[in-house]
């Protein structure tokens, strides 16, 4: 089961299947479950103070010309080049092709440089599709592409069928998180919330290491978690012996772009860490997923 | 004639970036023919509602900016000089040669003068284009006429010719987006009279060229089920990359990617396929660098749609579009709000 939230089809921008596969999952955990105009599927129950945000899209490409023997696309969502040479591509209805590049140096590929080889009878301008799904288990570890996008979605619907119904809350799973945040930014410019957690996987660097719980973000590139929501969110762990070390990181988490809009709430990133993130292959700690799950079980009851 | 007249009309007004108060007094006037209510924001957005508000039905905006490129005065200097800087994208290549007039206190005529290469030296500075921060415009006005006349903020607009080109081809300066607003307004023409399955509203936005400013402030009234936002995209020339360009009179052009509503665009396409009128796709896998960026998240998100216009030579002053572009994309978008909740 939680092999599929890290491998449904939902490239940013596309994210149906996602949004259908965590519906079947939560329906019955909420009161309302809806899909605002930009994709973003929201579950609530109650006037919903607070509001734990996750994105559900992963990188992809989409067809740009359809070709019988090079059929050319472009990224969505922030992918590079060299990351997508001969690796497989799949599309929504089960089509694939490999990306293939025919220069020297890999390191100086663009993704325009780049084609499909494969079947292009199938396919359309504007498809979305994705690196095809690799995922491993074993005692310690997940391995797989792309699961940092995916580890918080992971983790809140963990958290959340762990609780029994849901009584005062607003969870938004976030289309388009790796195009720039656009579902936060629809979602959050019109939504009014006390205070936001967003979660969502971060690289292995400075202080943030595997095998240490989950890390409270309380700055990020472009924010500041408020002091008291940071300390609340200590205690709680502190007192139920849940692992959490506070961390400042240089990439965006998205705190400061939540705590800026509409009239303002307060924001705390939390991050599951991420080996070799965004390589060919990323790993977590089953254990690190555990202490965020416990962590967010304890936010939300 | 309509479509040719109406961009003549269009491409004649000024409206430059960050100065389109006069031009949207212009489009509410020709709004008013077709709308029940039409009001100018204080921004300058021109909105129409073409008929009372229905609660039962489904709404449906189009949307184009009003605002072209354009160039301001930034310093006045002696001997009738002046240096200025770009308001929009223009293409700095296609400045020097420019024929401009400066909109002070009174219009004044100038050029946009480069030092010969006779007499400029260096030959590596000869194989180089001109910065805009080493060009001047020169009005030929002595010292004390022109600090009279001109004033820092001065706006100045390119001169350029509304031509009738061969297999009715257009070239003019500021068809990015009077090509787009023309046809909004030829849509309303061919649904004048007939009753819409949706409530229709339409917003022509200023500042689009400067960071999409008019319709980060749009003000809706009424919460649209769809916006579709009309605008142009490249044409394809003899010289240019195939990707990315789409050929003049194979419009309109239906953009698909993240930035817009995937089910309603795939629609819309099927629409197209299904009332035979010629289109092609486009992709947009981020920003589409056009309105639908800012009103996409606006409200609680905005389903957007994308079509657009084959235009060449982009923000030159001899952009070029073919006129059945913009009369299949008005005949597009009066099929989409005929086309009531099947594409809302």
């Amino acid at each position: 089961m939680i092999r599929n939230e890290y491998t449904v089809f939902a490239p940013s921008g596309s994210e149906q299947k996602m949004i259908e596969f965590v519906k079947e999952k939560l329906s019955a955990k909420f009161e309302k479950i809806r899909v605002d105009a930009l994709g973003n599927l929201i579950c609530s129950s109650g006037d919903g103070g607070l509001c734990i945000e996750c994105g559900m899209d992963t990188c992809g490409i989409m067809m740009v010309e359809i070709d019988k023997h090079k059929s050319r696309f472009a990224g969505a969502g922030g992918i590079n080049a060299e990351y997508l040479i001969d690796k497989k591509i799949e599309f929504k209805d089960g089509n694939f092709g490999f990306a293939r590049y025919d220069g020297d140096d890999a390191s100086k590929s663009k993704i325009c440089d780049l084609y499909l080889e494969g079947d292009s009878e199938p396919l359309k301008i504007g498809d979305f599709g994705v690196v095809a799904s690799e995922f491993s288990e074993d005692s310690n570890k997940i391995y797989g592409n792309s699961i940092g996008n995916r580890v918080g979605l992971s983790v809140v619907s963990q958290a959340l069928e762990a609780c029994g119904k849901i009584e005062n809350l607003t969870v938004i799973f976030s289309a388009q998180k790796r195009t720039k945040a656009r579902g936060i930014q629809a979602f959050f410019a019109a939504n009014e919330f006390d205070r936001v957690i967003t979660i969502d996987g971060a690289e292995c660097s400075g202080a943030i290491k595997t095998g240490k719980g989950s890390f409270l973000v309380v700055a990020d590139k472009i924010g500041t978690a408020p002091k008291e929501f940071v300390d609340e969110i200590s205690k709680k762990a502190d007192k139920n012996g849940v692992r959490l070390e506070k961390a400042v990181v240089g990439q965006d988490f998205c705190i400061g772009t939540i705590a800026t809009l509409g009239k303002g709430t307060a924001c705390v990133a939390i991050a599951v860490p991420v080996n070799n993130k965004n390589k060919t292959i990323e790993s977590i700690e089953k254990s690190d997923i555990d202490e965020c799950v416990k962590l967010l079980k304890i936010l939300i009851d | 004639m309509y479509t040719q007249n109406l961009l003549k009309e269009l491409t004649s007004e000024i409206g430059i970036s960050g100065y389109e108060y006069d031009f949207s007094r212009t489009v509410k006037k020709i709004l008013d023919k077709y709308c029940e209510k039409t009001i100018i924001e204080k921004s300058g957005n021109v909105k129409g509602f073409l008929t009372p508000f229905d609660k039962t039905k489904k709404t449906v905006l189009l949307e184009a900016h009003l605002d072209r490129i354009g160039l301001v005065v930034s310093e006045v200097l002696d001997n009738g000089f002046l240096k200025f800087r770009t308001m929009g994208g223009v293409d700095e290549r296609i400045l020097p040669a420019s024929e401009v007039y400066v909109l002070g206190r009174e219009v004044c005529f100038g050029v946009i003068g480069e030092i010969p290469p006779h007499i400029k030296g260096n030959s590596d500075s000869l194989n180089q284009a001109p910065k805009i921060s080493d060009m001047l415009i020169d009005t030929g006005l002595s010292t004390e006429e022109v600090k009279k006349k001109i004033s820092v903020g001065v706006p100045i607009l390119l001169r350029s010719q509304f031509l009738e080109l061969e297999d009715g081809k257009i070239s003019s300066a500021a068809l990015d987006n009077r090509a787009g607003m023309t046809a909004i307004f030829e849509c309303l023409e061919l649904i004048k009279g007939k009753t819409a399955p949706v409530n229709v509203c339409v917003a022509f936005t200023i500042g689009e060229e400067m960071g999409l400013l008019g319709a980060r402030t749009l003000d809706f009234e009424l919460e649209p089920d769809l916006a579709v936002i009309v605008d142009v995209t490249h044409g394809k020339t003899h010289d240019s990359k195939s990707l990315g360009t789409f050929e003049l009179g194979t419009g309109p052009i239906i953009c698909r990617g993240p930035n817009l509503h995937y089910e309603k665009t795939n629609k819309i396409i099927d629409l197209a396929q299904k009332t035979e009128i010629p289109f092609d796709v486009e992709v947009a896998p981020d920003n589409t660098g056009t309105n639908a960026w800012a009103l996409q998240t606006m409200e609680m998100g905005i389903p957007c749609a994308l079509v657009s216009i084959p235009l060449r030579y982009m923000h030159t002053t001899v952009e070029t579009v073919c006129t059945d572009d913009i009369k299949n994309t008005a005949r597009l978008l009066s099929e989409i709000v005929s086309g009531g909740d099947k594409i809302a």
